[in-house]
């Protein structure tokens, strides 16, 4: 059996904030071959039992960098902020099913938050494609996007940005509740949505069934875990 | 040359680190991970003989120095597992029922298709019907395991739960009912409680289940010491090893063999790694076999 190890030491390049609350991480990724935008890695953090999953918003695969971006929200995120360049992180991955690439389709990511993380990735891989992107306030803004909204919700504008531009499929990754709401557009509209989900995660690679939900594949309801058979699913599988 | 081997009075397995069931998968999972068949064996997630889907809602949470869990032994069932039984691989079926009838059914099934050995998961403490309270009550324990034994003549180890108050009295029913092993500790009942104050409310978020990791180091160590002293069958001592160290205590308070099950998580290599670094300790400090080693720890 040769499977590709998922056991990785990263070397960190740089990590600086780039919002509030908000950091960009570049590391050496060492012997990673491939990545799929909406795939994620595990980071291991100190004094922490279960690693943290972060999106992988970029892999440049000649210079094996991945880049991520992280919100500050606890101990493990905390630890990531005090990373400084040539620090080795201890990580696991890629996991997970990435997003389903149709080039043949005009494109709409939506993020939320830092849920645009997986989109930047995506963006680069898809040939016609618009970004829009919803922050809570000014301050939390990063990057560029084709469109952005603060405060209020990204979802206001995105029927109108269906039909403005003749979209036939979004991708879209935030809260639920953002997620849930693009959804209900696409299926109004009869688009194809894929979203990208999150759980709390153990394993990463299926075996503890700690990230399980429940999904609707046609009249059956089965169980999938988010690690494995996800992060990346079909808006109109999932219980919402 | 040091031997590694390490003999459970019946199963012998090439050395004593063995995967803890729920935390490794059914088979060659772990091999993304680490070379798998270096382990002593892996013990399987619990297979029941119904699919199950476990519980919903939230099934992780992270506490202090550990986790609980409340996956409620989702699992492919009996049948599917042998469909794909691994090949080249020393594991261990666990099994979990709700009622004796369903692990006596279980029995037949693992006998008719010669599975070697079996630990008996008397002791989850995430599922409604049966599981752990035949591993609270010793009489119950004992039927079980008889009725067990009538039909599965492999070897048998039975899984006992640190929630109990008299340890020594489960531990003497399983020896008097003639199960060959004991592994413990199963996960501690626990509960995660998480508030977030937002808009002058509180929001609260409760996960409860069975508490695993390095926190319950204590608790299990405890519990083997105690059933250690009444029984002679070997017994394999789990509950957050992280390290050679740990599988040292576990060892020198009475355990022949040790489990390692929420450190997967954390460390997804670190059962072949505590392979090496044990054979490596062994090199070093001239001992030649596990059972000098155990002997040396005991009397320490
Ligand atoms: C597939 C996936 C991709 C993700 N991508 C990103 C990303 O690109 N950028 C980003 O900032 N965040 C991302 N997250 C969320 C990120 O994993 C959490 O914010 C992080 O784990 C918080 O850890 P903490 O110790 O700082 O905070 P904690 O205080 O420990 O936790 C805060 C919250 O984070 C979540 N969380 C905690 N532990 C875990 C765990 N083991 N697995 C999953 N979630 C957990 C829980 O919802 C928890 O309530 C992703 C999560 C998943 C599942
Ligand atoms: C996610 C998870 C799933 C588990 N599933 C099972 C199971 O199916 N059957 C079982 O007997 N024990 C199960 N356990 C218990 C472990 O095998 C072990 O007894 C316990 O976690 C203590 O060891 P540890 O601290 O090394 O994890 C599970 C533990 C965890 C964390
Ligand atoms: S995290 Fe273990 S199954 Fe998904």
């Amino acid at each position: 059996m040769t499977l590709e190890n998922k056991n990785h030491i990263g070397i960190v390049i740089s990590n600086e904030k780039v919002a509030n609350e908000t950091y960009k991480l570049e590391f050496l990724s060492g012997d990673i071959k491939n990545i799929n935008p909406g795939q994620f890695v595990s980071i291991l953090c100190p004094n922490l039992t279960l690693r943290r999953p972060f999106s992988v918003a970029n892999f440049n695969c000649q210079k094996k960098e991945i880049t991520v971006y992280y919100r500050k929200k606890g101990q493990g995120t905390e630890y990531l902020t005090t990373l400084k360049k040539d620090d080795e992180i201890i990580f696991s991955g890629p996991f997970g099913n990435g997003f389903n690439i149709e080039n043949d389709k005009n494109s709409l990511l939506v993020g939320a938050g830092i849920g645009v993380a997986p989109l930047f990735f995506l963006k680069k891989k898809i040939e016609k494609s618009i970004f829009i992107a919803g922050f809570k306030s000014e301050d939390e803004v990063f990057n560029k996007y084709d469109y952005i909204k603060i405060g209020g919700s990204i979802v206001d504008d995105v029927e109108r940005i269906i039909w403005e531009n003749n979209i036939q499929k979004v991708y879209s990754c935030g809260p639920k509740i953002v997620l849930e709401k693009v959804y209900e557009i696409c299926k109004k509209l009869k688009i194809s949505n894929e979203i990208a989900f999150e759980k709390v995660m153990a394993c990463g690679i299926g075996v503890c069934k700690g990230c399980t939900i429940n999904i609707k594949d046609g009249k059956i309801i089965r169980n999938v875990t988010v690690c494995k058979d996800g992060p990346v699913f079909k808006g109109e599988s999932i219980i919402w | 040359m040091v031997s590694l081997e390490t003999d459970l009075n019946g199963l012998i397995l090439k050395n004593p680190i063995i995967a803890a069931s729920g935390t490794y998968g059914y088979n060659f999972e772990y091999t993304v991970f680490n070379d798998v068949k270096k382990l002593g064996a892996i013990v399987t997630k619990g297979v029941t003989l119904e699919v199950r889907g476990g519980n919903q809602g939230e099934r992780l949470f992270e506490t202090y120095g550990g986790m609980i869990n409340r996956i409620g032994l989702e699992n492919i069932g009996i049948y599917e597992f042998l469909k794909n039984q691994p090949k080249d691989l020393d594991y261990i079926l666990n099994i979990a029922g709700a009622c004796i009838e369903d692990y006596v059914t279980c029995a037949k099934i693992c006998e008719e298709n010669h599975i070697k050995a079996i630990e008996l998961n008397v002791s989850c403490p995430n599922v409604k019907a049966g599981c752990m309270e035949f591993g609270t009550d010793e009489n119950l324990l004992y039927d079980l395991i008889k009725r067990f034994k009538k039909e599965y003549s492999g070897y048998l180890i039975i899984k006992l739960t640190p929630n109990v108050t008299s340890p020594e009295k489960i531990a003497q029913a399983v020896q008097k009912a003639g199960a060959d092993a004991i592994s413990a500790i199963n996960t501690v009942k626990g509960m995660g409680v998480k508030l977030n104050f937002e808009n002058g409310r509180f929001l609260k978020s409760i996960v409860e289940g069975g508490l695993s990791g390095k926190c319950i180091k204590p608790i299990a160590l405890s519990f083997i010491n105690r059933i250690s002293k009444v029984v002679n069958i070997p017994i394999i001592g789990m509950g957050g090893i992280y390290s050679l160290n740990d599988v040292f205590e576990f060892l020198s308070v009475g355990a022949s063999a040790v489990e390692v099950g929420t450190a997967n998580f954390t460390k997804p290599d670190i059962c072949s790694s505590l392979v090496d670094e044990l054979e490596l300790f062994m090199q070093k400090n001239n001992f030649k076999t596990i059972e000098s080693l155990c002997e040396a720890l005991r009397n320490g």
